[in-house]
């Protein structure tokens, strides 16, 4: 089957660009959803706090403008303002027209080349409707998150591939609903059993940090996770670091 | 499998339109059309395996015949299929994937289409699906107005759990056609016996997801001149031009005069039956069919044209907005698509023996008569007709005019009154003695490389001879060498990007003015017609460069900024950032600036509601106050390269700089700029008003204590006027370099 994969894309560099260096390295074939724009706090996103209509300043859209709007793999959908996120995925999938391997892939989610193509293959070769996966949760340059049931990998996140057909669409965005797809799902450790675990630089850097103070209203984020960054004394309980973490959530440097 | 069901009474237009839209689904597994006819004078007809016809051969209630028709269902969904509206082609595998797991969806939104004018509703009865096992639990009741289908949507859903699909309205597939008044006007057709369904979608329904225009105006360029032959003839350099640059434009012409265009390739006929004189209806007509309408005719009955030239050929080139070029001899007719042999024949018809031709044409003229012309082909004949054949093309018949082409170039010259035979030898290289009416205007200002100065038909009164000095001197220039005439296949413009300055807005006031601006421009982000350049991060600010009180950004660093991103055959499109811009904007500067070069706009302006974007332009322009302010300006990079030294480094968010780039573009085709003319919209260096919008409010440049003092408004100002004492001397400034 083909992998359709689709990002949201607000300030998304340098990520963005390096997630177009893994798809072209890909050996089966590939599609890529890319939306731009400001997604408007409603339905299940309207706790973030409010942006006013734009596309990116770091850059995203000028690359999107040289690398993206004519590469024939990918299709870009552009509005300053969107309504809610579940709008912008609903963009790309339901301009899908084939039956596929359907993911999101978020700017800061990494995967490789190999493991995209396993995930299609196990499609192709397994009756499951979709998988979820674990994450190697980057909070810092080379701080993850540790533990399996906590901040970074909370049991039912990182549902992020579905066997698609025509017709379905996104029903809600945290976490992500396929209306029409069915239930069997590929737990986490299954795949992970397969070598599935990806990278996502959620606070890799400062300038994701700052963004996410402003749009997900985390006081003070970005001194707090400086105070992360100078940390010597590994693991550490990231509550201390992180208020807005739950209690067990744990931090190491890799 | 899905069974759709289509309850059929006799609307058998609508019933076509509906069938095709089930016939043109997408959806990949096993589906069926189930029609129940219950007009019983009909006898339906349909070769199809997936359509099944019930002809219910007696009166029957819509309950009554959707119960036969759901007895015959094979599927285990079923699907209300309605005979007056339109399903897109998603619609069945929506269903499929919605109702995978639940007894019942529906779609929570359709289209509404109300004449041309589409709005998103909310669902009726018309896209409910359901399992056929339902029917165990809850049954189809009698009621009238689709009450039937109500109250069975109401209990199952009551008692089933189900879907609720598209909330969000972006992927509609439901086109409910036409209000409840407007449907209940469908009559039953009159046709009675067997009827074989022939279905056809009447319009493009797809475009309404893609955002695209349902105005039923198409996307084409029509240029309206229905006639005669030589007016035609004139304009088909420009004809020619915008196939080259921008793609083959259709020409609204008047049947008499279609044939012409048989003998061009570049050129889509749009032909009308309305006489040449018709000028006013036509161009309705063709604003209504079409998005891009340029008018080359200069006469029509009630017509008011302006004259502005020296000529009625002339004035028609100024109306198309290739005045500038007009003694471009490179500019010729050109007739691609000529029958040679026909030609050839014409020529052994009228040639008699070894001597050269000599083409006179002194009778035969409808729009310029010349009855004392008529003396001349005697006087002609007498004085050359030893050397030469004389010929009266008055009496030459051919099957085409363009077939005159070969007799033309084979011919040692043409003598001749103000007929299309003088426009049609301007592709030849025929030396031409063209006798001209004398009134101001009338007189067809004779292009092509063989012309002579004319002579007057006043001139043929006083002294006909003065004919034969005209032939002598004719003979001694000889025919010049004409350029290749041929279609060139251009490179196109390429993408549009709309370049505009960006900053964070804290005033809510000024934010609830933008907001529709920048919704208008996500119409045409999302369907790629406008690629997005947000300046955002300035290089310079005026606070710093020029002291102003204000971190305003450079025009040239914004201009720049874009330029970075664009290929030289791309076209930068400036506005402001609180410009709301019609839908047909990107459309308009493609053709625009591929054709001419380089435009700029006046704005509509508002003072409170702005008018839809669903009325072309030229409507939406109608409640507008003018202004002299220009709020597009549109170039390729290739344009910009070569002229940016001239442009001044003005400041973004003064005043000024959009007059002098309204000026420099004037430059461009020669239109001089003064203080008198800079509000008038002076065609093609301006576009007609309606693409681009305004809603007023005080500007910041203009307060009391800024205009004629804040360091940015006297930078740009001195630097308009050091430009205009370069580039456009008739602009008069007063001494704080304002115009006066």
């Amino acid at each position: 089957m083909k992998l359709h994969i689709y990002t949201l894309a607000l300030d998304a560099m340098p990520y963005l660009a390096q997630q177009l260096d893994v798809f072209e390295k890909l050996k089966i074939e590939w599609h890529w959803h890319v939306m731009e724009g400001v997604a408007d706090s409603v339905l299940d996103t309207s706790w973030v706090k409010k942006i006013l209509p734009r596309f990116s300043i770091d850059g995203t859209s000028e690359f999107i403008n040289a690398r993206l709007m004519e590469h024939d793999r990918v299709s870009v959908y552009r509005k300053q303002l969107w309504h809610g996120k579940v709008e912008m995925c609903n963009a790309a999938i339901m301009s899908i027209k084939e039956p596929c391997v359907l993911m999101q892939v978020d700017a800061d989610e990494f995967w490789t080349p190999d493991q995209l193509e396993k995930i299609v293959s196990l499609f192709d070769e397994t009756q499951y409707d979709s998988m979820r996966f674990f994450c190697r949760y980057f909070i810092g340059k080379e701080i993850v998150t540790v533990g399996e049931n906590s901040y970074g990998n909370n049991p039912g996140e990182w549902h992020r591939a579905w066997r698609f057909k025509p017709g379905m669409s996104q029903e809600k965005h945290e976490p992500p609903i396929l209306a029409g797809c069915g239930k069997n799902c590929m737990s986490r450790e299954q795949t992970r059993e397969q070598g599935l675990v990806f990278n996502h630089y959620a606070y890799a850097t400062e300038a994701q940090v700052a963004f996410k103070e402003r749009y997900y209203g985390y006081e003070n984020a970005v001194a707090h996770w400086r105070r992360l960054q100078q940390n010597t004394a590994w693991p550490v309980k990231l509550q201390e670091f992180l208020p807005w973490v739950d209690v067990n959530a744990m931090a190491d440097k890799i | 499998m899905i069974t759709a069901i289509l309850i059929a009474t006799g609307r058998l237009d609508r019933l076509n339109e509906s069938v095709a839209s089930f016939l043109t689904q997408n959806y990949s597994g096993e589906c069926e059309l189930i029609i129940a006819n219950t007009c019983v004078r009909q006898t339906l007809k349909f070769n199809d395996k997936r359509v099944k016809i019930l002809n219910i051969k007696m009166q029957a209630l819509p309950m009554r015949a959707k119960a036969i028709a759901l007895e015959q269902a094979n599927g285990d969904t079923i699907v209300m299929w309605s005979e007056l509206d339109y399903y897109l082609p998603d619609f069945l595998s929506s269903v499929e994937a919605g109702i995978s797991d639940v007894d019942w969806c529906f779609f929570e939104n359709e289209f509404l289409l109300s004449g041309k004018n589409p709005t998103h509703s909310k669902a009726t009865e018309l896209s409910f699906a359901f399992k056929k096992k339902l029917l165990d639990g809850v049954q189809f009741k009698a009621g009238i107005n689709g009450a039937s289908d109500r109250n069975f949507i109401a209990e199952a859903t009551a008692k089933f759990e189900g879907r609720r699909l598209n909330q969000d309205s972006q992927h509609t597939y439901v086109v409910r056609i036409g209000t409840l008044e407007e449907r209940e006007r469908v009559k039953p057709t009159i046709r009675s016996g067997l009827i074989e369904l022939t279905p056809f979608a009447r319009n493009d329904y797809s475009v309404l997801n893609e955002g695209g225009d349902f105005s039923g105006r198409q996307d084409g360029v029509c240029v309206v001149e229905l006639g005669r032959y030589g007016d035609i003839i004139n304009i088909l350099p420009f004809l020619q031009m915008i196939a080259e640059r921008h793609g083959p434009p259709h020409l609204m012409v008047s049947q008499e005069f279609a044939t012409l265009l048989e003998g061009v390739s570049y050129v889509k006929p749009f032909i009308t039956t309305l006489k040449n004189e018709e000028l006013g209806q036509a161009l309705e007509i063709a604003r209504r069919s079409f998005k891009i309408v340029i008018n080359a005719q200069i006469w029509g009955k009630g017509w008011q044209q302006q004259r502005l030239t020296k000529a009625y050929n002339v004035e028609s080139w100024r109306n198309c907005g290739i005045l500038h070029l007009f003694d471009n001899n490179d500019l010729l007719p050109l007739f691609d698509k000529r029958d040679l042999e026909r030609e050839r024949k014409l020529v052994d018809s009228v040639k008699k023996d070894g001597r050269p031709m000599l083409l006179v044409n002194v009778s035969a003229a409808i729009s310029s008569p010349c009855e004392h012309c008529k003396i001349l082909l005697e006087e002609i004949s007498s004085v050359w007709g030893s050397d030469y054949q004389i010929i009266d093309l008055s009496t030459v018949r051919a099957e085409r005019l363009y077939d005159f082409l070969t007799l033309f170039n084979e011919s040692a010259m043409l003598v001749c009154i103000d007929t299309a035979f003088l426009h049609l030898a301007a592709s030849t290289s025929i030396p031409i003695v063209p006798i001209t009416n004398s009134k101001e205007w009338a007189g067809t200002v004779v292009r092509g490389n063989g012309a002579m100065p004319a002579i007057g038909y006043n001139q043929v009164k006083d002294n006909p001879k003065s004919i034969h000095e005209a032939i002598a001197q004719g003979f001694a220039c000889g025919g010049k060498e004409m350029p290749k005439l041929e279609l060139i296949e251009r490179v196109k413009a390429g993408r549009i990007f709309h370049c505009v300055e960006r900053h964070e807005e804290r005033d809510q006031a000024t934010l609830n003015r933008k907001l529709p601006a920048w919704e208008s421009w996500d119409v045409l982000y999302r369907s790629r017609k406008l690629i997005p350049a947000h300046y955002w991060k300035y290089r310079r600010t005026a606070d710093k460069e020029v002291g102003d009180t204000r971190p305003l950004p450079f025009l040239k660093d914004l201009f720049e900024f874009a330029m970075n991103q664009m290929r030289n055959n791309d076209i930068l499109m400036w506005t402001n950032d609180d410009n709301p811009i019609h839908p047909e904007v990107a459309d308009y500067i493609r053709f625009h600036v591929s054709v001419y070069g380089v435009c700029t706009s006046f704005r509509s302006e508002f003072n409170s509601r702005m008018p839809s974007f669903s009325m072309p332009p030229h409507q939406f322009d109608l409640g507008s106050a003018k202004h002299m302010g220009r709020d597009i300006f549109a170039a390729t990079k290739f344009w910009l390269m070569e002229k940016w030294n001239e442009i001044p480094d003005f400041i973004i968010g003064c005043s000024d700089f959009d007059l002098c780039l309204a000026a420099l573009v004037r430059n461009q085709y020669g239109i001089e700029t003064t203080n008198r003319n800079i509000s008038e919209l002076m065609f093609p260096a301006e576009i007609q008003r309606g693409y681009v919008a305004h809603l007023y409010h005080q500007s910041h440049w203009s307060r009391p204590g800024y205009e004629n003092t804040a360091p940015g408004q006297k930078h740009n100002r001195r630097l308009f006027r050091e430009w205009a004492a370069m580039y456009c001397p008739a602009l008069v400034f007063n001494e704080s370099d304002t115009l006066k």
